[in-house]
């Protein structure tokens, strides 16, 4: 399971590189794509805007700015999200940020372990808006 | 970013020579604005600093407020350039990183199940002949648009006033759709769940729930075109609900499970997420404790500049085009007023072609600018059920339901 997680956020890592290059393979308007196959009911012709998309979605360059804790960040908040809306928020007490924290362990399963809460919300805490 | 300057009145050229003439950064009102070369806005708060990206797929110039999952608020000055926001320019706000960005609508089925008489599956080929097509032009506005504004500041996505946007949604009646299921007796609620999850299995996923009279209401609706097009992928492609008068975390983005509850639904996303103080315009003190906490639900009426530009240098004596949009909330704008003069007296706006109660109202107003020095301009919206918006900002934790008055500032020489 945490083996899992961490496969997956190097998944997210991964395509850094790629920031900035977005394909759009298929604008829905612009490919004409023929989507029909034996198990999939056919669009009528009139349809033909409504083909295949397919994307892809950008990745994130950034991440959490040097520091203390750092570490965590950078291994643990970016499995779900990235770092820019942390970096966003308005200046919080370690407290605030202990909550918050508590929140993305107990409500979204954020994997981060016990023991790395008060480390996280003190980086937190300290950075500079 | 060519396209964003080039066409609009908020244009570089123009936005510096208003900053020319005024120079002092904190005159500027709450509107988003290009802050240089480098592709930056400045909105209106601290730490309010962000990049405009061209990144997105299917999009143009949007201003970045998370990578991901994708938060993007549309710059203010696409506002002035149409009643309605094109499906390359409209915000994007997703919870949840797990987005499919491959979708075959030959593949995509939409279920109904539940507390139904038959269950069924249809397909997009279903949807686009089998049921009669219905139209409504809608505003769709985040629950938290304009959070970074609140005053104390509150977590979340720190928007400015661009999370919103305004659209002609072609698609099909909720209700014909749970016709065709057959709603048991005894329904409570139709809970609506689209195809994104969470990257960890514990997160739950992305669901939320009307009464079953307000899903049946025949403007509720599902929606396959936006603006006459296919959905962009981060709009919700193939189908999203369209709950007009409602804050948008109710419309649903490609969703594909339509499930009818006999109860009331406990999921997180509407019993702890999501959830207002049961007072009028969402409004309490941050120091109030044990206030009732409802789920957030029908708009305000809100009113906005377009133009001129906040802070922008004006001649006297001049006639200037003062303008804007409204909408009314959950029903139509019955009026727009201004005021020049802190809101003592008001002044009627003209009002723009009326594409429904739900959606924009472009109004304008005709100023023959006063006397020199710094003038202030309010503007403020009623709806047809007499609700206006309220002077003072309303504060919740959530940073939910903005409606204040808007103000710009001038300096008139």
């Amino acid at each position: 399971m945490q083996f899992k997680l961490r496969t997956s956020a190097v998944v997210w890592a991964a395509p850094v590189a790629l920031a900035g290059l977005v394909l759009v393979a298929g604008a829905p308007q612009l490919q004409a794509e023929n989507t029909s196959s034996s198990q999939d009911e056919p669009l009528a012709p009139s349809d033909a805007r409504w083909t295949k998309v397919s994307v892809q979605l950008p990745t994130s360059p950034t991440s959490f700015p040097a520091g203390q804790g750092a570490d965590i960040a950078n291994s643990q908040c970016v499995i779900c999200h990235s770092p820019d809306m942390v970096l966003y928020q308005p200046a919080r007490t370690q407290e605030q940020w202990k909550e918050t924290i508590n929140k993305m362990r107990s409500v979204y399963g954020a994997p981060l372990p016990a023991e790395q809460v008060d480390a996280l919300a003190t980086y937190l805490s300290q950075l500079k808006p | 970013m060519k396209r964003l300057l080039a066409s609009s009145p908020w244009s570089r050229r123009n936005f510096l020579a208003g900053a020319g003439g005024l120079g002092v950064a904190g005159l500027l009102g709450a509107y988003s604005r290009p802050a240089g070369a480098g592709g930056l806005v400045e909105l209106p708060f601290a730490n309010g600093r962000r990049e405009l990206t061209s990144n997105f797929p299917q999009k143009g110039a949007l201003i970045l407020q998370r990578i991901r999952p994708p938060l993007l608020e549309t710059p203010f000055e696409v506002f002035d350039q149409g009643v309605f926001t094109p499906n390359d320019r409209f915000y994007v706000r997703w919870h949840l990183a797990n987005i499919p960005t491959a979708i075959d609508p030959a593949q995509f089925r939409l279920k109904v199940r539940g507390h139904v008489q038959r269950p069924i599956s249809l397909t997009m080929h279903d949807l686009l002949h089998d049921f009669p097509p219905f139209e409504i032009a809608a505003v769709n506005q985040c629950s938290g648009n304009s959070r970074g504004l609140f005053n104390p500041r509150v977590t979340g996505g720190q928007w400015g006033n661009g999370a919103m946007g305004n659209a002609l949604w072609r698609g099909v009646r909720l209700k014909d759709v749970l016709d065709r299921a057959g709603v048991a007796a005894g329904a409570v609620q139709v809970r609506l769940k689209g195809l994104d999850t969470g990257l960890v299995p514990q997160t739950p996923d992305f669901m939320k729930s009307l009464a079953v009279d307000h899903a049946r209401d025949g403007e509720v609706m599902i929606a396959y075109e936006m603006n006459g097009r296919p959905l962009p992928l981060l709009n919700g492609f193939p189908l999203r609900l369209v709950v007009p008068g409602w804050y948008a975390t109710y419309w649903v983005k490609m969703v594909e499970d339509i499930e009818v509850l006999d109860r009331a639904d406990e999921n997180y996303w509407m019993s702890k997420a999501y959830l207002i103080p049961d007072t009028p315009g969402a409004n309490m003190t941050p120091q109030q404790k044990g206030v009732k906490m409802v789920p957030i639900n029908r708009m305000l009426p809100r009113s906005f500049f377009t133009g001129p530009a906040d802070g922008a240098a004006v001649k006297q004596r001049q006639t200037l085009n003062v303008r804007g949009i409204a909408f009314g909330g959950d029903t139509g704008v019955a009026k727009v007023l201004l005021s020049l003069d802190q809101g003592q007296r008001w002044q009627e706006a003209r009002l723009g072609a009326n594409h429904g109660k739900y959606g924009f109202r472009q109004w304008e107003f005709p100023l023959r600018v006063p006397t020199a020095g710094r003038q202030k301009l309010m503007v403020r919206a009623v709806n047809t059920a007499g609700v206006t918006q309220p002077d003072q900002p309303n504060w919740n934790p959530g940073g939910f339901m903005r409606n204040v008055i808007e103000s710009i500032d001038m300096q008139v020489s």
